[in-house]
């Protein structure tokens, strides 16, 4: 039963020490958040070792303080300095910036704080109510669905996450690499070893992750050394205060923003692959464009502040219902928890919900709860943080990585590890540095095992191929995994070339093909409302006189 | 038109790794449905690697070298310095563990790279001695004493 399910996992959380944990998490992501050139990833990935030690419980609850603190974190820097503490708050730089400057900063901060609250609070009860259902679908998947399901959320992953579309799909096949090195679960037949013993056993998730994520990153941000050697924010923030009741009444004035924007972040969230990043300047932009006085944005609006900070925050809620509900990690931070889940020996699946049921919606609420410890601490600890911002880049840098070395080793106990390490942070940087992005990487080396054993499966039942196209869920995917690869160009080309106009109205249309192909009457129904949205946006081309605008700023996501 | 760019470099890079590995794929033995399980998957993602490093290869010479892209490797190790610097002292690091541990390598580590990064004035290395040994021994202590993982101990300072 869920509200059993429920209460149990509210036992579960509310313990004295989880509560702490998820204190300490949700601090340690408010700073790390705040801290630009930190990203959200790092903070997780970092936290990862911590829980090793810890129930399955206390370890994803303190990680998803960490996430939720991390996401309302870049707030502050962003509203104070003009600087993004983290890319998820890029646009809420654009206006909050400017309010602060113009003699509000406490305001700014507030609409910050209590739209990431409302934005979190929204996408919870979604969280809950969304991903059991969606979970029962992902119950009707075989392995040829789940197959297809991996390569969609490889590709478009891939297509999200960089300007060079085929960078981004190399990167996810190399992650994919990674995943396969060692040897064979079913023959024991050691693979890309040549000969070395130490490879058999292939690379353990956590020094791949921490050396790509953690260890690269903190190199860029030390490579200039005037940079790094100055405080990582500047600025005087003495004697702001939060003013917490004016935010609430600015936002109860603005609630279609707020709900709007928080929907927006739910399903960017729920798309797999994308983040924080695109939802905060899609969230801002579709502010804009629906506000009454749009000219007003970039001055120092409040919808400027509320759009973007509710929208990165309803994210997480819809990521996490990607994740529990199919197994498929709906951003880079919770592809992180998957292997957090995997260390703790806990597969992703689609059954994940229905076999794990506390440990699930521990989950959901330690998100809900962590928003309540957010607000609360925002609100009194506000000037700490940005102090600690304040200690130059190098140190900090200096110091978290022998804390890569020490977390990484802790995992193991094995020398071996801190060695890939170094030569996953080399290959990092390396990556980085020539335009490869690491989201797709990362989701490989998860979902390799994953897309591996159910191609084997999908095999090992029937060996005929048409099967991938004949079922409707993995022709669903493949389809969508079909236009996802596409994207990039109608991006590029979308005021330039005829067939862009043709883009948007043939996706639904694609995608009512395997809703016709479904059992029962109601996704059926659902195909023939998809037609008739294609249809719909066929007619608003023709009406508009066959013009399309220009993309609106070059949305990519990045490691948010 | 110079073709030749590090995107070039890279793909053909990738394109001898996939064709390396795919071959490899061929020393998986002969016979059985879990020796086939064991060889499709590295030959679906190889053969997959290879044909993308083809199209990135053919992308990366119609595109040619980027007009910035003029610096030798004096310049680009000037402007990487920092980033040598600390995978060096990383690498020395983790030779040393066997002899110094985690502890004593753990604060050399960090005072040498922080010296590397950080000004380099008597006030700041007490300051950097000082983030040395307190970020060290307390990340050290709550591995060793809270969470039950025996770090690497050295044979400098064994276990006490």
């Amino acid at each position: 039963m869920p509200f059993d399910n429920i209460i149990e996992a509210f036992q579960a959380v509310l313990h004295f020490k989880n509560l702490i944990l998820m204190t300490v998490g949700v601090a340690a992501g408010l700073i790390a958040g705040a801290i630009p050139g930190f990203t959200i990833t790092m903070a997780v990935v970092l936290t990862l070792p911590f829980t090793f030690g810890m129930t399955p419980v206390s370890g994803l609850a303190t990680m998803i303080g960490v996430f939720v603190g991390g996401l309302s974190g870049g707030l502050m820097s962003s509203v104070l300095t003009g600087i993004p503490g983290t890319p998820s708050s890029i646009a809420t730089t654009f206006d909050g910036h400017p309010m602060a400057k113009g003699g509000r900063p406490g305001l700014a901060l507030g609409l910050g704080v209590w739209s990431s609250f409302c934005g979190g609070m929204i996408s919870a009860v979604f969280l809950m109510a969304l991903a059991p259902r969606l979970a029962e679908i992902g119950l009707e998947f075989g392995p040829w669905d789940y197959f297809s399901l991996v390569l969609f959320a490889l590709t478009i992953t891939a297509s999200l996450a960089g300007e060079n579309l085929l960078k981004g799909i190399i990167a996810g096949v190399l992650g994919l690499v990674v995943a396969a090195l060692g040897e064979d679960e079913t023959s024991g037949i050691p693979r890309f070893t040549f000969g070395n013993d130490a490879l058999r056993q292939g690379f353990a998730f956590l020094p791949v992750l921490v050396g790509l994520f953690a260890f690269s990153q903190l190199l860029r941000d030390v490579r200039d050394t005037e940079k790094a050697r100055k405080p990582m924010v500047l600025g005087n923030t003495a004697g702001i205060r939060i003013e917490h009741l004016n935010a609430i009444k600015t936002i109860a004035r603005h609630y279609g923003t707020l709900i709007r924007s928080s929907l927006l972040g739910v399903f960017v969230g729920i798309l797999p692959g994308a983040g924080g990043t695109i939802a905060n300047i899609l969230a801002y932009d579709q502010a804009k464009k629906a506000s009454p006085t749009p000219e007003k944005f970039g001055t120092g609006t409040p919808e400027g502040i509320i759009a973007p900070e509710s929208s990165n925050n309803a994210v997480e809620g819809g990521a996490l219902i990607t994740m529990m509900a199919l197994g498929i990690p709906g951003d880079i931070v919770t592809a992180v928890m998957l292997g957090a889940l995997l260390i703790h020996n806990i597969a992703p699946s689609p059954t994940f919900i229905t076999t794990n049921p506390v440990l699930a919606y521990s989950i959901m609420v330690s998100f809900f709860i962590s928003l309540f410890i957010m607000l609360g601490l925002q609100t009194i600890c506000l000037r700490v943080f940005v102090q600690i911002t304040r200690v130059p880049m190098y140190r900090v840098a200096a110091v978290i990585l022998i804390f890569c070395a020490i977390g990484v080793f802790a995992l193991n106990n094995i020398v071996f590890d801190l060695w890939v390490l170094l030569a996953f942070g080399l290959l990092g940087y390396a990556m980085r540095q020539y335009g490869f992005p690491l989201a797709p990487m990362i989701l490989g080396v998860v979902l390799g095992d994953a897309a591996e054993i159910n191609l084997i499966r999908a095999i090992a039942t029937d060996d005929n191929p048409l099967l991938f196209v004949t079922r409707p869920w993995s022709l669903f995917f493949l389809i969508i995994a079909a236009f996802s690869v596409i994207f990039p160009w109608y991006q590029r080309r979308r005021s330039t070339a005829h067939w862009t106009l043709f883009y948007g109205p043939t996706v639904p249309v694609a995608l009512a093909v395997p809703m016709f192909m479904m059992e029962g009457w109601v996704r059926p129904l659902v195909g023939v409302g998809m037609i008739v949205l294609g249809a719909l946006l066929l007619w608003r081309r023709h009406r508009g006189g066959w013009v399309l605008p220009a993309a609106v700023g070059g949305t990519k996501i990045s490691e948010s | 038109m110079k073709r030749i760019n590090a995107d070039v470099v890279i793909a053909l890079l990738l394109l001898t790794i996939s064709t390396v590995f795919f071959v490899d794929t061929f020393t998986y033995g002969r016979a059985g449905l879990a020796i086939i399980g064991a060889k499709l998957w590295p030959r679906a993602i190889m053969l997959a690697l290879g044909v993308l490093s083809v199209a990135y290869l053919v992308q990366s010479i119609r595109k040619g070298t980027p007009p910035s892209s003029g610096q030798g490797a004096k310049a680009w190790i000037a402007e990487n310095r920092n980033v040598i610097a600390c995978f060096a002292l990383y690498g020395i690091f983790l030779a040393g563990l066997p002899w110094l541990g985690m502890l004593l390598g753990g604060v050399a580590f960090v005072f040498a790279t922080l010296t590397v990064l950080g000004h380099r004035d008597l006030k700041s290395h007490l300051v950097h001695l000082a983030v040395a040994v307190l970020s060290v021994g307390l990340m050290w202590s709550i591995f060793t004493f809270a969470l039950g993982v025996v770090l690497p101990e050295g044979e400098i300072l064994p276990r006490w």
